[in-house]
């Protein structure tokens, strides 16, 4: 049974145009309708993630990686196609969002916890155990303003870890914490190996790609070009970068 | 099953759609809700987010919470000066009735223009974390309801100390508070999409609020508008829920039936429209952040 089945799915983005520098300009807009650059984010996606697999999503910037897993999570709604999603689903599209500088420590996760649905019977012990991961034990009552960004970053990994679900939806997290954050990260992927979770994981690190996924899928233009073992994919994504015209035309992209 | 087993498009649904399987399905123009989440869930949500607004706003002040007390008598005091000595309007008891209007104006106001900006407030979290978007609105409107219910306290000391006692008719206030509750809650709903969409909807909403301030007899009374003006209190439901709190809580009558009736058929109506348009707009707000 696959976890995540992306079917068909097709997503534009409408852009306003606004080159409106002076105010006739801007009043005679007010009369025309307005333009739109239209910009086809996702052109008919199918892709089927099997449960407990670990799938990397690798692309350059602006293929439609982002915009895929957005859509698996919910926050954007596909034009065309479905997705299907069996099992409870945890989103880290950016580390550290939602905290306030105000709050302390508790407070902070107990609100992040509420938000990602914690199982409310041990709500408490989770939220403890999210701080004791990010090591922050000392800090639980400091307000998160005196706290570090590395340290925020941790706590914002951490919370979500314990929402313990089946699949973990990754954007760039690595991307953004120093070497010992990473190096946590790491360790907690090796974690979801073991305990078979669902991972999908949008990344630039190739290194990274390369040594935990099992799967590896190739966006260009919207579009899945190539998908198969990291090896495989990673060689189509150097050529794509190394030669981008050769490759767009491959992609179908005129 | 659901729809989708015939559709190669899946199915096009409001909402999540879960099937028996306990898969969940979106697709088409759904709206989704990604997480599963029980009504508890969400109302647990919303408590967290009002405790928050509310320990946030105050916070790093020296005064705290008291603030949202302050703030309200100040206004009241300096009203019941200009009008009662100063110009001084002719009406019975008019302490109770003067800070009657002022605590329900106050929630009204305020509860309206932060739900009408809480998406937008929120669009940080709201465009990456999956939650269902409502919660910012009802959160918005409890947070402003908890300065409310302290209002309403030091109102009723006010009552006592200058000799008003509550009578039967007082029974009729709690169906106020939900006509109020709801007018305040359909506008948010109504207007917090269309704001994501359309800054301008904020600054008229303002405007509205301080030309309602002056049209609804808050500091004045609904006797004092010329007959030929009547109809804009009547047509009017927050004027109509003031006037009839005051009459339930200070001057011991009952409020006429066909006005209650009215209020709350506006109340609901909006209430309806709100969550109408709100379920519509909220799919695809995220594109519009």
């Amino acid at each position: 049974m696959s976890a995540i089945e992306v079917c068909g799915v097709h997503k534009t983005f409408r852009i306003p145009h606004e080159r409106h520098t002076t105010l006739t300009e801007r009043v005679l807009s007010a009369l025309r309708p307005p333009a739109y650059e239209h910009f086809e984010a996702l052109r008919g996606v199918h892709l089927q993630i099997e449960a407990g697999s670990f799938v990397g999503i690798i692309g350059r910037n602006g293929s439609g990686k982002s915009t895929l897993l957005k859509i698996i999570a919910g926050l954007l709604v596909p034009d065309a196609g479905y997705v299907r999603v069996e099992g409870t689903m945890c989103e880290l599209l950016e580390l550290g969002l939602g905290f306030s500088p105000e709050l302390t420590v508790h407070e902070n996760v107990a609100l992040y916890a509420a938000v990602l649905g914690y199982p409310r019977r041990d709500v408490a012990a989770r939220v403890d155990s999210a701080i004791q991961f990010a090591e922050l034990e000392r800090f639980r009552d400091a307000k998160l303003k005196n706290l570090s960004t590395g340290m925020a970053l941790r706590l914002g990994f951490a919370t979500a870890l314990q929402a313990d679900s089946d699949i973990i939806l990754l954007d760039e997290i690595l991307a953004v914490g120093d070497e010992e954050f990473q190096r946590k990260c790491l360790d907690t992927f090796v974690d979801f190996k073991r305990r078979r979770k669902t991972v999908v994981l949008v990344s630039h690190d190739l290194n990274e790609v390369r040594r935990f996924c099992d799967h590896v899928v190739l966006f260009d233009a919207g579009r899945i070009v190539a998908s198969g073992s990291p090896d495989e994919t990673l060689a189509r994504y150097h050529a794509l970068v190394e030669d981008p015209l050769a490759a767009a035309v491959a992609g179908g992209r005129s | 099953m659901t729809q989708a087993a015939g559709r190669s498009l899946g199915p096009p649904a409001v909402g999540a759609i879960v099937d028996p399987s306990g898969a969940t399905w979106y697709g088409g123009r759904a709206a989704t809700s990604g997480r599963a989440r029980g009504l508890s869930g969400q109302a647990w949500l919303v408590l967290q987010f009002a405790l928050k607004d509310f320990k946030i706003r105050y916070t790093s002040s020296a005064l705290g919470y008291t603030w949202s007390i302050i703030n309200p008598l100040m206004f009241f005091l300096l009203y019941y000066v200009v009008f009662s000595v100063f110009m001084r309007f002719p009406i019975e008891n008019y302490v109770g009735f003067l800070l009657l209007g002022v605590v329900l104006w106050n929630f009204f106001s305020e509860g309206s223009t932060n739900g009408t900006a809480s998406l937008l407030a929120r669009a940080d979290i709201l465009s990456k974390m999956v939650l269902p978007r409502q919660v910012v609105v009802y959160s918005a409107l409890l947070s402003a309801g908890l300065t409310f219910a302290i209002n309403l306290l030091v109102l009723l000391v006010v009552l006592w100390v200058t000799g008003t006692r509550l009578a039967a008719p007082a029974l009729c206030f709690p169906v106020l508070l939900v006509d109020l509750i709801g007018l305040t809650l359909g506008i948010s709903l109504l207007l917090s999409p269309l704001f994501v969409r359309f800054r301008d909807v904020g600054y008229l909403w303002g405007i509205a609020l301080q030309a309602g301030f002056w049209v609804t007899p808050i500091i004045y009374s609904e006797m004092m508008i010329p007959p030929g003006w009547q109809w804009l209190f009547w047509w009017n439901p927050i004027a109509r829920i003031i006037s009839d709190s005051r009459r339930a809580l200070l001057y011991g009558l009952w409020p006429g039936g066909r006005g209650l009736l009215l209020t709350t058929m506006v109340s609901l109506g909006l209430l309806a429209a709100g969550f109408l348009t709100f379920r519509r707009l909220q799919a695809r707000i995220v594109e519009h952040f």
